[in-house]
């Protein structure tokens, strides 16, 4: 505990520990507000006759906040000094070399998946997905008022990317990963001359016993088949859900393109935490090895 | 509180408080950042502030004792003479002489003026007359006026010469008295040299501004690139007396630099003190420029005889320095010892090596641990090439510390 409070305290992660509170409050806040709309029928905010102009009243409180918050970061910047270290040098880089904080959930995926997918992809369908919103979301419930009832499915895939896959990635990436980015947890001393055992091993090779190359250090095609039709066989999992509830009013409404554009992104959202835990708790390298990429 | 608040419709609400509560934190805090800014983080300010009252303590101290020592005697005795010369001055004699001197120098402007004259017009008359022999008609109307001025400068002339000499025996009288009051002068001011030199410390101590005292070597330094890069040395910031005689005894940071000799020819003016102290010189605080509070700084301050281990930064290629026995017999253990057959050394680079380079191995390692591997090499590293030299074991007071 006592290194995980070395950490914590560290005037590097005051942003992160101040973010983690934000964001459990924030997050009890809304759902508590919106379960007492739900109890109640009908919305607390929906009763408010008294509608009132941004200018002068919104503005006012906002302009409190700003006076608030700048005597904060005024008295944080003389409090905690930039955490500098020793002058840089390409010939001895820092170890662990961690992500400004905001990206280590980036890094973190690195770990589990090829730089061009961790590193572009990933952040590109991020970009975009949340760019989709707005034309995927028919759902005209909740403008203006709390609620969780009405919009069960968009809250708990919010909470599931922002909080599960976004900030604990962020805690994991600053509070578990220590030298050379392995896993310490918060009792142990980050030991530089730390050794992991390198045991990981393909999808194929575990589950089929098809090795993942020949002994010609060739690809197995019969393992790269294996390892695509898995995948396919994830995406279509939502081509099933589709074909066996198509009759009901909210898929009926969404439509053909929106639900393949909505469950393509949702089936994609998951499949990084299940090669997060088939890595870490099977030791599995890769799904599906191909010349050109590995998933 | 809260709850009672939101029966207030929100026009109504009042805001004055969280308006005087916020505003009032804020101007807390940049209150707290200007202190912070301009005495907190600033101790130097206060540091010089002291030394400037310390120096002019010990300053005036020199005066008071050079004061004490004035000979008054032989002061009042040279006042009366120096009375005595200015006295002369104002005499008959030396009045009537300066009224001579001054009418021989008008004299001679003028004389000088017809000289001039003459030789003018005389230049004038040349031009024709040469011009008239180049047309071919020689104008000897020209060439007589030309011989007439040629004449008249030479009577010019002769005037000047006895006017300038009678000129230079008055200027001779004039000086001899001069040279009486000149010499008493200085002899004044000999008496009160001492005086006079601790009267101008003390001015310039007086009006020295507070400020950083900065030393640039421009390319001192090399980046992992080898480009040049620039040092910056604030050390004298503090250490303001390094070369103040007054501070031999006085406590750290005004303390004078022990080894003026070396100072001599490492003018830390140029060089700064980086370059043999090592430490962090564009800090401006007592901890992190000597490296004990920052602990990411790779070169801290080095201590008693360790500083002789920078003389090989740029000495690296002699092996013997007067003023640093520690070096010479560092030196002197390795070459005797020879490392460097094996091991390739800054300056002992002639011979192909087998060992790794020995460069900054102070940085790695410590002298316990490099005595117990060149002990028995590899009894350490079953592995490594380096022999056991059979070093015998002979118990000796260590002299210095390397």
């Amino acid at each position: 505990m006592e290194y995980l409070l070395k950490i914590i305290s560290k005037p590097d992660n005051v942003p992160i520990v101040l973010m983690l509170l934000l964001t459990v409050f924030y997050t009890w806040f809304a759902t508590k507000k919106g379960l007492k709309n739900d109890r109640m029928g009908s919305s607390e905010e929906a009763t408010m006759a008294d509608k009132v102009q941004v200018w002068p009243y919104l503005v006012k409180v906002e302009f409190l906040a700003a006076l608030l918050v700048m005597a904060i970061l005024t008295v944080w910047s003389i409090g905690l000094n930039a955490p500098l270290e020793e002058p840089a040098n390409p010939a001895l880089t820092p170890n662990p070399s961690k992500a400004p904080w905001y990206f280590l959930g980036l890094q973190e995926i690195l770990v589990y998946f090829d730089p061009w997918i961790a590193g572009v992809v990933v952040p590109t369908l991020i970009i975009l997905g949340l760019c989709a919103i707005p034309y995927i979301d028919i759902n005209p419930k909740g403008n203006g008022y709390y609620t969780f009832k009405e919009r069960k499915f968009a809250i708990l895939t919010f909470h599931f990317g922002f909080l599960v896959m976004w900030v604990s990635l962020i805690v994991l990436g600053t509070f578990f990963r220590g030298p050379g980015w392995n896993l310490f947890f918060p009792w142990e001393y980050w030991d530089t001359h730390r050794v992991v055992a390198l045991t990981n091993i393909d999808f194929t090779e575990l589950f089929f016993g098809v090795p993942t190359r020949l002994v010609d250090d060739s690809l197995n095609p019969l393992a790269m088949a294996i390892g695509a039709a898995t995948i396919l066989l994830w995406y279509s999992l939502a081509v099933g859900f589709y074909l066996w509830k198509r009759k009901t009013e909210i898929i009926q409404k969404l439509g053909p393109v929106r639900y393949s554009v909505t469950a393509f992104l949702f089936m994609t959202m998951m499949a990084l935490p299940i090669k997060v835990i088939l890595r870490l708790a099977l030791n599995i390298k890769y799904i599906l090895v191909t010349p050109w990429f590995n998933i | 509180m809260f709850e009672k608040r939101k029966q207030v419709p929100i026009e109504a609400r009042n805001y004055s408080t969280y308006y005087f509560v916020f505003s009032g934190l804020l101007f807390l805090g940049t209150m707290w950042a200007v202190v912070d800014e301009v005495a907190t983080r600033r101790p130097w300010k206060e540091q010089q502030k002291e030394y400037f009252q310390l120096a002019t303590t010990r300053i005036q101290e020199r005066i008071d004792q050079a004061a004490a020592d004035f000979d008054s005697a032989s002061y009042i005795d040279l006042r009366s003479q120096l009375q005595v010369a200015q006295d002369s001055m104002k005499g008959e004699r030396y009045r009537s002489v300066q009224a001579a001197y001054n009418h021989i120098l008008e004299q001679l402007v003028e004389a000088n003026r017809e000289y001039q004259f003459a030789k003018s017009r005389g230049d004038e008359a040349y031009y024709f007359y040469k011009r008239s022999l180049h047309e071919g008609k020689e104008d000897l109307k020209e060439k007589r006026k030309l011989e007439e001025n040629e004449a008249e400068m030479t009577t010019h002339q002769t005037v000047v010469r006895q006017l300038e000499g009678s000129r230079d025996s008055l200027l001779a009288i004039l000086n001899e008295y001069r040279q009486n009051v000149r010499k008493v002068q200085t002899q004044i001011t000999d008496l009160r040299k001492s005086i006079e030199k601790w009267e101008t410390k003390l001015n310039r101590v007086s009006s020295s501004p507070i400020e950083i005292k900065q030393v640039m070597m421009l390319d001192y330094d090399r980046n992992p690139f080898n480009d040049p890069k620039a040092r910056v040395d604030r050390c004298q910031t503090c250490h303001l007396a390094w070369n103040e005689e007054t501070m031999e005894d006085a406590q750290q940071p005004y303390k004078k630099h022990p080894l003026p000799e070396l100072l001599a020819k490492h003018n830390p003016e140029l060089y700064g003190c980086t370059p043999c102290h090592r430490g962090q010189g564009a800090a401006l605080t007592a901890g992190m420029a000597h490296g004990d509070e920052d602990h990411h700084w790779e070169n801290p301050l080095l201590k008693g005889v360790d500083v002789y281990a920078s003389c090989n930064e740029c000495h690296e290629n002699q092996s013997v320095l007067d003023a640093t026995p520690a070096f010479t017999k560092a030196k002197r253990l390795m070459i005797e010892s020879g490392c460097h057959g094996c091991h390739e050394i800054k300056g002992y680079t002639d011979l192909p090596k087998i060992g790794p380079e020995l460069n900054r191995i102070g940085y790695k390692t410590n002298p316990q641990w490099v005595f117990r591997w060149a002990r028995n090499p590899k009894d350490y590293n079953p592995h490594t090439r380096m022999p056991n030299f059979k070093f015998r074991m002979i118990r000796q007071k260590p002299s210095l510390r390397i």
